[in-house]
């Protein structure tokens, strides 16, 4: 036996681990189709956009001006009046039940007193329970209310217009559709799931006992793992080209970078997947145990502690860790930016590097691990 | 027949007792887990980066870029000394919102000329994005409406005084944390309940169930309580730490969110069933416990409101024991919701046990050989 890398062994490997996964129906789908039909279902689950704002307004004015602030807030249609209380007690009522997700207290001189060019007070109260929108909803309100002042000032005639215009620009997403921000970030997601074929191939040769006859054969451990690591990663580009056209072609993200290097640093990305993925499988004997390692300490941490929703929690040292530990992580900075920003790889050699620095540790400590033996 | 289902649920507990690999899964796992991700996950949507280009740097343009940074949403990260280190910053990512104030704003804000102050979010991540540019919409419209930059008198207009109910600070994690409760609770006696018959099945071992003197109600009770026993005590143990170590409010009565998760558990055992039963293998029951994982953990609000998903996916989440948990616990935690608020989604949760149940035994019934 030739300690040295054969060529010829690893294609061999290569090409029966190919037959094996074409030949398993739900392998080859679970390869290939399933990162498609997930980034479609959760393309639609991750819309952030806030569709209505349900509003209570308890107007102890009842005056010409209070009907039209309030009109003037519903005017566009994403606020909607849900309820009009009579009292306090019948908001904390609205709250408690979840009727309505903010509620406003117009006082009873509202009119007189903005007329003598007050400044009026009024009690804005927003359901905090749900924070992230509970922030949207408060500043839907705010920012109609702002509008309104501000007209009504012209109105009196005490300013001409707004002295100082705000041009804002929202770049790379012109329109802020969260489908656009988040579809390329979903696909590191979903492209994680072909791993775990990878791992249910190896783990299954040592349960099945068709390891033992590998024994026998003069297959290096490392050109084992390489010819599968290869067919593995040859079939999940292929299901990474498919995702790309759903993201394209049916969520109709632009795309704005180079996509050949899309495809160098998704089969970056997927190295260092499928090498912790094959970590996994030399360390652990059963495919329920190493299954249930990749889902638990690989996929779930790879939604919540990505950035890939919320931000990385800047306050725990943790949380950074692991967020630059999880390969996820940096292909999200990769696909966002190469799908929205249409960055180079100049922009991207950090998380370049990091994929490319993961996949040697990976590959290599599965190559020190594996034990042919083992089985 | 209440002795023959004890026998089998205490045969149950022996097995996983002695089986040291699938007893941490089920007792330590979840646990660290849930420290895990609940101390990790998400920080809040504040401190966003802000970089600046003052062209102008007067005590006006001073006093603007000051209102910005005063909000607990912005933090000035980046004050720049030109205009080309702007598009650098918003390409990597290091800044969500840039501010650009031009050359003799003050002097033309004075004489009465038209002025203007460009913004520039990063909206490729969302959230952050979004969030940055309305803050700062909000708090510069509000300053110019006051007439406070041009040094004149506040003209008047509404005085939007915001209070946050329930969640005062807008923390994020006590949004979050309820639900991670939720969660590890639904996946860790779902998976228990899934993996009971498909285990047997597998092993051969359902054979000699079958043959055994136990009833088939029996047999589904015995399987059941395993599951609900280690749903019940995970909860017990995760919701100590939630209010011990994250410091979460329970605002509402134990009692009342004992009953519900009581339900919940019940409802995740009884579809846990249905997946064991349908499967003839660990593997298979194992995906697809994760598929319903998945799929729930995305219709059950986990993140984002179920009030704002599309008409046919709030049917879907409709059949989610989660997604009506989670109702239940953030409204009890938070809100202090008695259950007589929250009736809905315990129905919901007893209609969807029974239907499971139904299901499993009719499935039993028929593949039970």
């Amino acid at each position: 036996m030739t300690r040295i890398l054969s060529f010829s062994r690893v294609s061999s490997v290569c090409l029966k681990e190919f037959r094996h996964i074409r030949r398993d129906p739900r392998i080859l789908f679970l390869v290939v189709l399933s990162p498609a039909i997930m980034l479609m279902a959760f393309g639609y689950l991750f819309s952030f956009e806030i569709t209505r704002v349900r509003l209570a307004v308890l107007d102890l004015d009842r005056s010409s001006t209070s009907r039209a602030y309030v009109a003037s807030l519903l005017s566009d249609g994403e606020i909607q009046l849900a309820a009009s209380p009579g009292s306090f007690d019948e908001i904390d009522q609205l709250l408690l039940r979840g009727v309505v997700d903010v509620a406003l207290v117009l006082p009873q001189s509202l009119e007189a007193d903005l007329l003598a060019g007050g400044r009026v007070p009024v009690q804005l109260i927003v359901d905090g329970a749900d924070p992230l929108s509970g922030r949207q909803n408060g500043a839907a309100v705010v920012e109609r209310s702002l509008s309104f002042s501000a007209n009504l000032q012209v109105q009196r005639g005490v300013t001409k217009q707004a002295p100082v215009e705000i041009r804002s620009q929202v770049l790379y997403n012109p329109e802020l559709k969260s489908v656009w921000s988040m579809v390329p970030a979903l696909l590191a997601i979903v492209l994680i799931v072909p791993a775990l074929a990878i791992v249910i191939s190896i783990t299954r040769e040592k349960e099945t006992g068709s390891f033992e006859g590998l024994a026998a054969t003069p297959v290096q451990g490392a050109e084992y793992l390489l010819g599968k690591l290869v067919a593995h990663t040859a079939f999940s580009l292929l299901s990474g080209l498919l995702a790309l056209v759903v993201a394209v072609g049916w969520f109709r993200v632009p795309f704005a970078g180079d996509p050949l290097l899309l495809i160098l640093l998704t089969v970056d990305y997927l190295v260092a997947t499928m090498g912790f993925a094959m970590l996994v499988a030399t360390l652990v004997k059963s495919q329920q145990a190493a299954m249930l390692i990749v889902l638990l300490m690989y996929f779930v941490p790879s939604f919540f502690l990505t950035g890939l929703i919320v931000p990385v929690n800047p306050e725990s040292a943790t949380a950074q860790f692991i967020a630059m530990a999880l390969p996820a992580t940096h292909f999200v900075t990769v696909s966002r930016g190469l799908f929205l920003k249409g960055v180079g790889l100049a922009d991207l050699q950090e998380p370049a590097v990091s994929l490319a620095i993961m996949a040697g540790v990976a590959l290599f400590l599965s190559i020190a691990f594996f034990r042919k033996e083992a089985a | 027949m209440l002795a023959q289902a004890l026998n089998l649920a205490q045969k149950e507990f022996i097995q996983v007792w002695r089986d040291k690999v699938l007893m941490v899964f089920v007792v330590v796992g979840p646990i660290i887990q849930f420290v895990l991700l609940a101390q990790t996950a998400g920080g809040d949507i504040q401190h966003l980066s802000l970089a600046v280009l003052d062209e102008d740097k007067t005590s006006v343009s001073r006093e603007l870029i000051k209102v910005l940074d005063n909000t607990p949403d912005l933090d000035l990260r980046y004050y720049l000394g030109s205009a080309s280190q702007m598009g650098p910053l918003m390409d990597s990512g290091k800044a969500s919102l840039g501010l650009v104030i031009p050359r003799r704003f003050a002097a033309n804000l004075n004489s009465g000329m038209p002025v203007a102050v460009q913004m520039l979010a990063d909206g490729s991540s969302y959230l952050e994005g979004g969030t940055a540019i309305r803050v700062a919409q909000g708090a510069l419209a509000d300053l110019i409406g006051r007439g406070a930059l041009s040094g004149g008198i506040d003209p008047g207009g509404i005085d939007l005084r915001t209070r946050v109910e329930f969640n005062p600070l807008l923390n994020i994690k006590w949004h979050t944390i309820p639900a991670q409760l939720g969660f590890i609770v639904f996946q860790i006696s779902f998976l228990v309940a899934s993996l009971s018959f498909a285990r047997e099945r597998e092993l051969g071992t359902l054979e000699q169930l079958r043959i055994a003197p136990i009833s088939q109600a029996e047999l589904l009770a015995g399987k059941a309580t395993l599951a609900m026993v280690v749903g019940m005590a995970d909860f017990l143990v995760v919701f100590a730490i939630c209010l011990r170590v994250f410091q979460l409010p329970m605002r509402g009565s134990f009692s009342d969110l004992l009953a519900l998760t009581f339900l919940f558990v019940a409802a995740n055992v009884a579809m846990g069933m249905v997946v064991s039963v349908l499967c003839s293998s660990q593997q298979q029951a194992l995906l697809m416990v994760f598929l319903i994982c998945v799929l729930q953990v995305n219709v059950s609000g986990y993140l984002l409101s179920v009030n704002n998903m599309p008409a046919g996916l709030q049917m879907l989440a409709e059949f989610s024991p989660l997604r009506h948990y989670l109702t239940a616990v953030r409204e009890i935690m938070l809100k202090g919701s008695p259950i007589t608020l929250l009736l809905d989604d315990a129905v919901a949760l007893v209609l969807l046990t029974v239907a499971s149940g139904a299901v499993a035994w009719g499935l039993l019934k028929r593949r039970g050989d």
